[in-house]
Order: structure tokens, then sequence, then C-alpha cells
């Protein structure tokens, strides 16, 4: 399937320092190039750091973190990145992971378009009290049929990047890290080690999610 | 000028930020930003130590932050091919990697020879056998233009935590002993 | 006398009945061999290019046996992933069989090394560790990451100690397999590896050990000193799997090593070959080939396809057919380029890379059955097939 544009990002809380999360840190040890560095926007203050290179967009607060990315190209080296950071920072104490995918989808035609949010959401009900019902958002929560603790939540919503007819889609992977062990001291380690192992296999399941929905949506 | 507590941020645990909340930055005055370095706010005597139990100064404390976002940058860069690559031999002119097909991920892995020109020079300490890289065709500027073709190979950074290396070794020793030959 | 099958035959062997099946499809190669009387060994694994399940598994149901009991033994020669795919997949399937690593691999330096590439973490408290469940797409894993499998498989058994017991280590005088009680009489035994190689070994994966905090994955290893050679007898019908022993002027090392060493082969001359090494000259001993090997033998091998001149090459099948009419491989030495459709893409390749081969070609099976050593019936799958001095004749042609 494809898309207008689709992202990744990687969602770390717990409680972090956010002064230290500038791209000279990064730079300095060894995580980023500096040819990744120009054109950079950036912004620090006590309680949130922000910045945004040719790639990649970095925000942290005192209780979360968050890496992301719209280059499908680089979707490794967002790992990479995040992994490494948090070797180097492996005191961390975090608590949930998320890896996320969104996706925004040109239905192209507004019958289409339509027929997606009416499969979704059926408006008779609606109907019956309202004038004029529409979706403007949709949150689907489900249990994980994996060995990870935590959920998947989905979103989906009339896309405001696209003019028209385009849907946004947005797959959560949410991993409870503290419930993987009983030292809590070691859910770092355990974040690293489930963006090693899982990484393809959760973007896998999230296209998958995506797909079906919309095709199925589109189809019905 | 504009401001928001922390607390209006549109977060749910682990989902990304919902990015029309942030503001445009021309917008805020008065937005003290940090050099890249050290500040005041961090314990002078233990200067940037990357902890993350942070206490703010108690003057700062009382501060409203300012939640500048960024547009955020959609990309622009059409992929048409990407593999992974293993460094195999590295000689003076070229080296010589195993790629994994990422776009037909069924079809058979290849060997290839590359000139070393084709890494930029910040990358280049890191081209040692068994290197990762993850190399990527398309055309940049795809919808806005001018269109160009890109082929571009990136050298994978990837960190192991020091504290992981003593439990490895550990593990090692652990492992060997259960594993070791049994008595005839 | 022989009897050339343009295809395998897909009924189980008799119970009386020697089968050696290799496969191989440029990377990585498999052995099967029946012991008589529904009894199993398999050497090393590999798959299908986009399949994921081992080869030899898919054989297994293409016979319908059930590989549960039946496969008795399972050796593993080599220690890199690109050898061994699929290996860990067999091991599960496979719980009645005992499983031999090279000794090398029973070391602290092979477990220091596995450990630097795979977070292991066997222990979690007491909490059993759930997350070493290596699934993962990638290709790109480290070339330890089939042993890793089979490790942390050991963890979510009922008990780690009943597991280890169906681990053991192969050196020059392990006895794999014996049922010398029972018709036909069978014995299962390694050549290899000597202590030198052990030491070789061992010194190699200290040598890949990563000096920093940096990660890659272990690059495509050189050579293979870990290799385990085997013999097999089968009533008086004798096999000799080849594995990659290389050619050596030191006796402690290689095949010199194997025919000087404690326990050479003995009893008889094998009537079946697996040449090592892909046919190289650097797996090619004259003394195995005038001692050990009938004069007819049955040469079997698989081709290598990463490198500029893969194995085998003309002067290879040149060499071995003057030494017996019987050799066959897997896959032919070379094959076409992978072609790719965008045409951007394939003109920025060329311009990248100066040169560029395919690694993993189509599936070859040779599958050999006898019952007496007299005759043998010889079947061919995929691109496996004999060579001919027709083939011989084209492929000089080709390699100009």
């Amino acid at each position: 399937m494809n898309y207008d544009s689709e992202g990744v990002s990687i969602v770390l809380v717990g409680n972090f320092n956010p002064a230290i999360f500038q791209p000279a840190w990064f730079i300095l040890n060894g995580l980023l190039p500096e040819y990744d560095s120009k054109d950079q926007k950036i912004v620090i203050l006590p309680e949130i750091c922000q910045f945004q290179l040719d790639w990649l967009r970095i925000e942290v607060t005192g209780n979360r973190f968050l890496a992301a990315t719209q280059h499908p190209e680089n979707y490794s080296a967002l790992r990479d990145l995040v992994i490494s950071t948090f070797s180097i920072l492996e005191h961390t104490p975090v608590k949930q992971l998320g890896i996320n995918k969104d996706v925004h989808y040109n239905a192209e035609d507004e019958n289409v378009w339509h027929k997606i949010g009416d499969t979704l959401a059926p408006k008779d009900i609606w109907k019956e009290t309202l004038k004029k019902p529409g979706l403007t958002a949709l949150k689907i929560q489900s249990p994980r049929n994996d060995k990870l603790p935590g959920n998947i939540n989905i979103h989906l919503a009339p896309s405001s990047q696209l003019k028209q007819y385009g849907v946004h889609v947005s797959v959560n992977h949410h991993i409870e890290l503290t419930e993987l062990l009983e030292n809590k001291e070691q859910a770092v380690h355990k974040s690293i080690q489930v963006l090693e192992s899982h990484w393809d296999h959760l973007l896998q399941s999230a296209d998958e999610i995506i797909e079906t929905t919309l095709t199925k949506a589109m189809q019905c | 000028m504009l401001t928001a507590n922390i607390s209006d941020y549109d977060f749910n645990g682990t989902e990304p930020v919902n990015p029309r909340l942030l503001i445009d930055p021309s917008m805020i005055d008065n937005v003290e930003l940090f050099s890249q370095g050290h500040d005041q706010t961090f314990d002078e005597k233990e200067g940037f130590n990357g902890r993350t139990e942070f206490q703010p100064a108690a003057d700062q404390a009382k501060r409203k932050f300012v939640s500048p976002p960024f547009e955020v940058k959609t990309s622009d860069f059409k992929l048409l091919q990407l593999w992974h690559g293993r460094v195999d031999k590295v000689y003076k002119e070229e080296f010589v990697a195993t790629i994994f097909d990422k776009t037909d991920p069924a079809s058979s892995p290849e060997q290839v020879t590359i000139s070393k020109e084709e890494i930029d020079l910040e990358d280049s300490e890191l081209l040692k056998p068994g290197a990762v890289f993850y190399w990527s065709i398309g055309y940049s500027n795809y919808t806005k233009g001018p269109r160009q073709r890109i082929s571009r190979i990136r050298l994978r950074r990837l960190m192991l935590p020091k504290g992981q290396i003593a439990l490895q070794k550990r593990e090692a020793k652990y492992l060997a002993a259960i594993f070791a030959r049994n008595p005839a | 006398m022989q009897q050339y099958l343009p295809e395998i035959l897909l009924s189980p062997p008799r119970p009386d009945e020697l089968e050696i099946s290799l496969f191989g499809p440029g990377r990585g190669e498999c052995v099967v061999a029946h012991l008589g009387n529904n009894k199993w060994l398999i050497v090393d694994s590999c798959l299908a290019k986009g399949n994921s399940e081992p080869v030899a598994l898919q054989y297994f149901n293409r016979l319908n046996i059930d590989p549960y009991d039946a496969v008795k033994r399972i050796i593993i020669s080599h220690w890199h992933d690109d050898h061994i795919k699929g290996i860990s997949t067999i091991v599960k399937h496979c719980p009645a069989a005992y499983v031999y690593f090279p000794q090398a691999l029973q070391q602290e330096e092979f477990f220091t090394l596995l450990t630097s590439f795979h977070s292991i973490d066997s222990r979690a408290g007491s909490v059993p560790v759930n997350l070493a469940d290596f699934v993962r797409a990638e290709d790109l894993t480290s070339g330890l990451s089939e042993i890793a499998r089979i490790v942390s498989h050991a963890y979510q058994q009922e008990s780690v100690h009943r597991y280890k017991r169906k681990i053991k280590y192969a050196d020059d005088s392990t006895i794999i397999y014996e049922d010398r009680g029972n018709s036909p009489r069978v014995g299962v035994r390694s050549l290899s590896p000597s202590g030198k190689m052990v030491n070789n070994a061992l010194l190699y994966f200290a040598g890949l050990i990563p000096p920093s905090t940096q990660r890659g994955v272990i690059p495509y290893p050189e050579k293979n000193d870990a290799s385990i050679a085997i013999w097999i007898e089968f009533n008086n019908i004798f096999v000799l799997l080849g594995g990659d022993l290389e050619d050596s002027t030191d006796h402690d090392l290689g095949w010199l090593a194997v025919l000087h060493g404690p326990n050479p082969p003995q009893g008889g001359k094998a009537s079946i070959f697996k040449v090592p090494h892909h046919g190289s000259a650097n797996g090619h001993n004259d003394q195995v080939w005038r001692h050990q090997l009938l004069p007819q033998v049955h040469a079997i091998l698989t081709p290598f396809y990463g490198s500029s001149n893969p194995p085998p090459t003309h002067s290879d099948l040149k060499r071995m057919i003057a030494l017996t009419e019987h050799v066959s491989f897997t896959a032919p030495p070379r094959i076409p380029k992978k072609k790719y459709d965008d045409h951007v893409v394939r003109k920025m390749l060329s311009g990248t890379v100066t040169e560029r081969r395919t690694l993993v070609g189509q599936m070859g099976h040779i599958q050999i059955r006898t019952r007496d050593g007299e005759r043998f019936t010889v079947g061919y799958d995929g691109p496996a097939a004999l060579v001919t001095s027709d083939f011989l004749k084209e492929y000089e042609w080709l390699s100009r």
C-alpha cells in the first residue's frame, strides 16, 4: 500500500534530564555524525529539549523521551540511536516503551474516504438524533498477542496533512517494561533488548494493522 | 507571550505527541536558549554528568516553560531501494560487503565490492569488517523538486551499555559451566 | 552399478538402506543421512531462498517421516549463521536427538563471543526470560544467532540440566552414534577438529570479541577451524563427509591431522564422499583420494557463490573428474546476477559497485541410496546434476 507519508517514533516514559539531549551530545558520543547536524533547529530549556535535524526529531521532557523520523530509509538508524543513547545513559529510570508507526493515506476519492469512516463507525445510530454525524477520531485498544506486557493502541482520524480525502492512522505498541522483571533498575536494558529483538516484528505488525484496517474499511 | 504548562501536552502513555499542539516559535518572545554546553542549572562541582535525577534550581521551579514546536518535517525523499549490509573485508581503495535486500526480502543476498569513496569521511573510521550499513537509493525533493537521484550509504552507530559487558562476561562463565562436557 | 534418476525418490528408504542426501543453494549446505531402521542423522542446515523452514525438515515432510523421534543425531559443524541457518528450528523439532557441537564451542571463549553479540540473559532473578526469543525478520543477524537460539531454548525447557545432557561436543575421536548389535551395523564418528584446530578456533573467537562498546556483527569467517569431518560405517559401506576440512602441511591440522591422528578412518574405503570446501584446491588432499576413497567413489559437493572465482572452478571439476566419473553438484558453480526492476536502481547500482554476485541460488538436492554398496541409486532435484564432459566444456568457455 502506498502512503502519502509515514513515520516511526520511539517513546520512553521515565525520568530524564532534558538538557542533556542536545545535538552536540549525540555527536560527541558518536551517536550521530556531524553531517546530520546541518539545518538544525533547537530549543533547550530546563523542562524541555527539542531539536529537529534533516531526518530526526528529538523531544525530551522530565518524564518523556521521544525520537521520531519520517524517513523510512532511516527507521533502523532511529532504533540504533535510541539503543545507543540508553546504552550510554544506562542508569536512566524508565518504565514504559512505545514503538509507534503512523501513516497518512490518500483515499483520492470522496466516496472511498467516506466509506472508510462509515465502515469503521457506522452512522445509522447517530442519524437518529444528529443532523450530519461524521467521524473525527477513532481509538481502539487491544491486549497484545505476543509475549510482551502492554497493549496496542490504534488511532484513526481524517488527515490534517493532506488537503482532502486523507486518513491518518497511528499504531502504538505500548510495552510495560517494569512488568518484565523484578529488578526495576534493569528496565532500560530491557527496553534495549526489546528494541533489538522485536523491532522488525513490531513494525511489521503495525504495517499489517494499518493495511488490513484500511483495505477492509474500503472493501466492506 | 504564549506559554503552556507541561501538563497541557497531549500525550497518552507512549504515543507520540500530537504535533498540532505545538506553537510557532516566532510567536514566542523572551525565550531563553541555552548554549550548547554547561549551564548554571547543573551542579557546578559535578558538571555535566548525564544524570537524569535533575533538580532544578529553586528560582527556576516557578518558571513556566514554553513549548515551542517545529513544523514537523515530512520527508520528500522517495525511497526506491533499501539494503542492509555487512562489511566483510576492507582493502585500501574498496570494501567487500554482503547486502540484504529489504525492499524484496525474499530475494537472495548479494556480495558487492564498493569503492571507499562512497563512504562519508566521517563514517570512514567505522568501516571495519563486521560493520553494518544502511544503503538507500531514491529521489530527493521528489514532490517539490528539483528531483535528484541519491545513493546514500550510512554506517550504523550502535553502542553497547558498559554495564552489559560485565554482565555478559558473567553470563559467558555461567553458560560455559552449564554446557561443559558431561563426564564420560 | 549406478542408476541415475532425473528426480529424487519420495518413498522413505528401506530399513536396511543407507541414504546420503546433500542439499545446497550456493550458501550453506545440509546433509541428511539414513542410518537404517528409520534412524536419521542431520549435519548442518540451510534454507531455500525466501523460505524460513530448514530444508531437512521440508525433506522429512516430503518423505512423510516425522522427525520428532526419527532424528537421532544433529551435528553442527559450523558456527557461523550462513552455514547453519535454521539449525535451531531443527533442534526444536527433534527433541530425541543428541546435538553435537565442535569441541571449540564448549569453551568459555566461545560463550564470551556469543554473549558479546547476543543478550542471552539466562537468569533474570527467578523470572524465566521470555525476551530471549530471537524472532527477527532481519537477515542481518550476528553470525551466532542460531547457536544463541539453541542455548536460549535450553532455558525454555522444564529442566536445563536434563536438556544439557543432549548437548555433546565432537573432536577428532568422538563416537557420535553406534549400533553394532542390530542390522545394519552402524557407526558414526568424528575425525576432526584436532586439538590444534580447536586452539586456532579459540584464538579466532577471541579476536572477534568487540574491543569497544561500538557494536557490529561478525563478518563472514575466512575459515572454519571448528569443522567436523565424519566417518560413517553402514555394514560394509563407508561414507566420508569432509565438512570444511582443508589441506595443510602441518600434521596437526586439516587432513593430515585426520590421516595421521589417533583415529584415522578404518575398516574400508568410502564409496560416497562429501567433498570438502566446495571442491576447492585447498580442501583437496591426494592421500585422502588414494587411501580413503574407492576408485569410483560418488563425490558430491555444493557450490559456493561468494567469491570472484567461485568453487568448484573448472580446474577443480577437471581434477575430480580425473579421479572418479561420479561427480555431482547440488547446483551449478555460477548463477546469473540478480535483476532489479527499477531502472534508476539498476543505474545507481552499476555506478556504485565494481563487482556484484548473487549468493543464494535455487536449492539443489542429491540423493544417494544403496543397500549393498554395489548398486547405487542417485537422484537429483532442482539444479543438482551429474558433472559431464559436456558441462565441463561449457563451463570452460564461461570461465574465460
